[in-house]
């Protein structure tokens, strides 16, 4: 290896080290690829409910699907992700019905789609067996 | 008068001898196979969220700055999904077995790392190939290498020392970001108690009711983590167990949450003497045949 390309070495070493630090003590999800490590790092205290959240459909037939990644292409978390967003326009839920419609061709046509979060209420880090289901958000044809 | 001034092993600084500290080039061959698969495995059959983007309305797209910032990534329409994904299951195998490793090798790694940005830009960031990543962006830097060869070489050595410091900034970049967003309270919150109720499995949901416990999982996880740069500075031996516990962890947390990091555990497989694993020389010694002729690559002065 000859000094250039020990330095050139040296130069991106000391890039991928700062970005990555920098990513982590000052960055967001959006700075990927070196966003801050942050898997399981919010803290929840061990009396707040847990939310877990689904988005479910309904087709012509009356019948409930689970819009999981197999059904629409589309992660649970993602849908987490974008929550802020369906609730304040539930219209924007026909997305999901047309991404679940486009991956199954020939099926019932989805007549509304609803985010449901089953709320499980937790007592010093426990769950105390009550859970409740909210409707974050719904969007009828 | 002769000079040694040349000589870069004279005037180096310990940091610089430990960065480019040579490995042999059979390691590489050996990674580059394991890396470039794993490419193959991850398009093939871990990306369906990624194929069904293409059938959903540009409305859930929302670029990440990296996109915005360089227009060389296009967004995902239905066109651009279908060809990153053939592109890369075709290319990624040819890269496997180091043919062409730099072209190839470059080509990979922006199109995977366009199939990443058509991943994350709907919702959610995955914070689990840092390492994978520097490893598919760094193999193109070395040339040629075969498997089981043992000459040493500088550049393999420093990119294998690059993906490592990956692997390792992944865990101790974790604890911090514990703290950053969790706090100090991280530590007795119930993130373990909430991560089982939304994804726990059989293995992990008992642990429900023992609320104790799984906040001293917490304590343990983010001292480990916090602690992990220290497999850079004990023994080999101690190293190779420290790298089977990390897997062990991982075993673990795919048992309780079904979470894999599948691609941060290739990258981690950078700690592993890589060139010693050589499938078609067992096969072939287990047939009987002749060991040597084959897999052995020719070199000056055999």
């Amino acid at each position: 290896m000859g000094p250039w390309g020990r330095g050139a070495r040296l130069l991106i070493t000391g890039a991928l080290v700062s970005l990555t630090v920098l990513g982590t003590v000052r960055g967001a999800d959006d700075d990927f690829p070196f966003g801050p490590l942050r898997m399981y790092a919010t803290a929840h205290r061990p009396d707040a409910p847990v939310d877990d959240t689904w988005p479910w459909a309904r087709d012509e037939r009356g019948r409930e699907i689970l819009l999981d990644q197999a059904a629409m292409g589309i992660r649970r978390a993602e849908i987490e992700g974008q929550l802020p967003s369906f609730v304040r326009q539930p219209t924007r839920l026909r997305l999901l019905a047309d991404a679940y419609e486009a991956r199954n061709h020939g099926a019932p046509r989805i007549e509304s789609v609803e985010i449901r979060t089953r709320r499980i209420l937790m007592h010093q880090g426990k769950p105390t067996g009550r859970v409740h289901v909210v409707v974050r958000a719904r969007w009828t044809r | 008068v002769t000079t040694v001034a040349q000589e870069p092993s004279v005037q180096r600084s310990s940091l610089e001898r430990w960065l480019f500290a040579p490995v042999p080039l059979g390691r590489v061959a050996a990674f580059r196979t394991l890396v470039y698969l794993f490419v193959v495995y991850d398009v093939a059959f871990r990306s369906a969220s990624a194929l069904g983007k293409a059938h959903v309305a540009a409305g859930l797209y929302h670029p990440l700055k990296v996109a915005r910032l360089v227009p060389i990534f296009p967004a995902p329409s239905a066109s651009v999904v279908s060809i990153t994904f053939w592109a890369l299951l075709v290319l990624a195998p040819v890269a496997a077995f180091s043919r062409r490793p730099r072209a190839v090798g470059v080509a990979v790694f922006l199109l995977y790392f366009e199939w990443m940005l058509i991943a994350m830009s709907y919702g959610k960031v995955d914070h689990d190939r840092l390492g994978f990543l520097v490893a598919l962006a760094l193999l193109p830097t070395v040339g040629r290498a075969a498997y089981g060869d043992e000459t040493t070489s500088e550049s393999a050595g420093w990119v294998f020392r690059m993906v490592q410091l990956a692997v390792v900034a992944t865990y101790v970049l974790a604890a911090y970001a514990k703290m950053r967003f969790g706090g100090v309270r991280w530590l007795w919150g119930s993130t373990l108690a909430w991560a089982i109720e939304r994804r726990g499995t059989w293995f992990s949901r008992w642990l429900l009711s023992v609320p104790l416990l799984l906040q001293m999982f917490q304590v343990l996880m983010i001292a480990f983590e916090a602690l992990s740069p220290l497999i850079f500075v004990v023994s080999e031996r101690v190293r190779r167990r420290i790298v089977a516990g990390l897997y062990g962890f991982h075993v673990i947390t795919a048992l309780a949450l079904t979470i894999t990091f599948a691609p941060h555990l290739v990258a981690m497989s950078a700690f592993l003497p890589l060139e010693q694993v050589t499938p078609v020389r067992w096969a072939r010694s287990l047939l009987g045949r002749d060991r040597s002729a084959v897999g052995v690559p020719l070199r000056l002065g055999e």
